[in-house]
């Protein structure tokens, strides 16, 4: 009983006070404490986070899962990472006042030469699978698929540099297709979509939190 | 017909490489006119008077360094040149090395500004959101030092800085959560200070309506307004020659959307002959 009333209780009071102290100005400095915690809690979570990707890898690597290899090369680059940032000026590479962010640190070295390129290689190839995916999907098959193309080939077609200039260039400059994407699809349509999905996607999390405060909502405790 | 429709992914592949490519290697300059939300983020920090204080949210990574970074140097660049100055901060914790770097290249460009006196990196905060509402309360709570240790009070342009209220323009860099829509929700609805989003292309149109409210004073969307604040601004930046490179890469795959399409056409219709001549 304890083991779910009193988390069920914190829940309840946490979320009452977080509700409260927004509307009474005098109870303002509570919110500022229980969000100041929030931020010590989060950063322990990312002590959480490493231990469990030691924990989840380590069991695959163990039970020799398909592709055991890249958790090696994970738990690997995470050590070596951690290691280089936390006792690098042990080796006397920085110590005393050593900050393994700053300009020049071994671990700034590895955030520009390895993190930073990776990342964009990574993002880079995106653009490699959009179009192949493009190719084999993007077909004009209904009246929806083919408004969806016909906005999409405008949209990519003429809200770049190239194809305003060829829109001049073959005499179409007084037809403002660029006011026509802007007002009607950006505009109107993209707008008007995306302002629903906001104003759904707030009142969904109104009544999540709701239920979440009042212990409807328990599955943040496990099971059930 | 079956081979075309089926096209081998490498040749794909192969023709997106090569129409970006050859752009960076051979620029076509095209001309590029800001849109009114770009002008608008340009204009907000244009019209701040000297000495006036900025803080830049550098809410991205790596994988967005390419669309988000060239407006972060233009920005510094338009307040370096204008004596306004500049206080970096992260809600990502890769931001704080890429507002190092940032801080690295406008050092080159500017060796009589200086560190403390014309802009600070105050680093990363965990939490997402929560600093954030902290720091419309007590920014001093939130930031008592620098990123590299030294106290607020002991840095010249904050040293009477102790509210978010006391800058005159935030700018969010976002590349997703956390980052501009939690600066929409506190920064510029809770406290009220004025906002520019700088975001990623395909992030944009969720910024567009908070845009339209007047909640977000100016919006700038993707490497299209990079390129276009770099030209508003005169600064010469990657955003414009990438431009180039992003036009091919739309024609290209317009291209390759209408073959894909005109083969399907065409298998359709001679399977629909077949089956009439049976």
């Amino acid at each position: 009983m304890m083991k779910r009333q009193i988390p069920l209780a914190i829940t309840f009071l946490t979320g009452l006070m977080m509700v409260v102290q927004y509307y009474i100005v005098p109870m303002n400095y509570l919110g500022e404490r229980m969000t100041n915690w929030f931020g010590a809690i989060t950063a322990f979570a990312y002590v959480l986070a490493a231990a469990s990707l030691y924990v989840v890898n380590g069991k695959r690597i163990r039970d020799r899962v398909e592709g055991w290899p890249y958790n090696i090369v994970l738990l690997v680059s995470l050590t070596a990472t951690l290691y280089i940032g936390f006792f690098n000026d042990i080796l006397g590479l920085g110590y005393p006042g050593y900050r393994p962010i700053d300009e020049g640190t071994a671990f700034d070295w590895m955030f520009k030469y390895i993190q930073t390129p990776l990342s964009a290689t990574m993002f880079a190839l995106l653009a490699f699978y959009i179009a192949s995916a493009c190719y084999r999907a993007f077909k004009a098959r209904s009246i929806e698929a083919t408004l969806l193309l016909s906005s999409a080939f405008l949209v990519m077609l003429f809200r770049v540099p190239l194809g305003e200039y060829m829109w001049e260039a073959v005499g179409l400059g007084n037809v403002k297709i660029v006011w026509f994407i802007d007002t009607f699809i950006m505009g109107a349509f993209s707008n008007a979509g995306q302002r629903a999905i906001q104003v759904a996607a707030a009142i969904g999390l109104i009544s999540v939190s709701l239920k979440i405060i009042l212990g409807i909502e328990r599955s943040y405790l496990g099971g059930e | 017909m079956n081979k075309l429709l089926n096209l081998d992914r490498r040749i794909i592949y192969a023709v997106i490489m090569l129409s970006v490519l050859v752009p960076l290697w051979f620029p076509l300059g095209l001309p590029i006119e800001p849109t009114p939300s770009t002008k608008a983020a340009f204009e907000a920090v244009e019209k701040l008077p000297e000495g006036a204080l900025l803080l830049l949210s550098a809410d991205y990574g790596p994988s967005t360094k390419v669309e988000l970074h060239p407006v972060v140097l233009a920005t510094f660049d338009q307040a370096m040149r204008q004596n306004k100055k500049v206080a970096f901060m992260a809600l990502y914790p890769e931001g704080q090395a890429l507002s190092n770097e940032a801080i690295a290249t406008m050092q080159k460009k500017y060796p009589d500004k200086k560190y403390g006196v014309d802009f600070v990196n105050l680093g990363y905060k965990a939490g997402n959101e929560a600093p954030l509402v902290s720091m419309g309360l007590d920014f001093r709570g939130q930031f008592p030092t620098d990123s590299k240790g030294t106290p607020l009070s002991d840095i010249p342009m904050l040293s009477r800085v102790t509210r978010l209220s006391q800058f005159d323009l935030v700018a969010s860099y976002s590349a997703g959560y956390p980052g501009a829509l939690e600066h929409i929700r506190t920064t510029a609805t809770q406290y009220g200070r004025p906002l520019v989003v700088v975001a990623t292309a395909v992030m944009t149109p969720q910024y567009l309506p908070y845009f339209e409210s007047k909640q977000v004073i100016g919006l700038v969307g993707g490497l299209r307004g990079a390129a276009e604040y770099e030209n508003l601004c005169g600064f010469e930046g990657t955003a414009v020659p990438g431009m180039d490179a992003q036009s091919i890469a739309h024609f290209t795959i317009a291209g390759l959307i209408v073959f894909s399409n005109l083969m399907s056409l065409l298998a359709w219709w001679k399977k629909r002959k077949e089956a009439a001549e049976a």
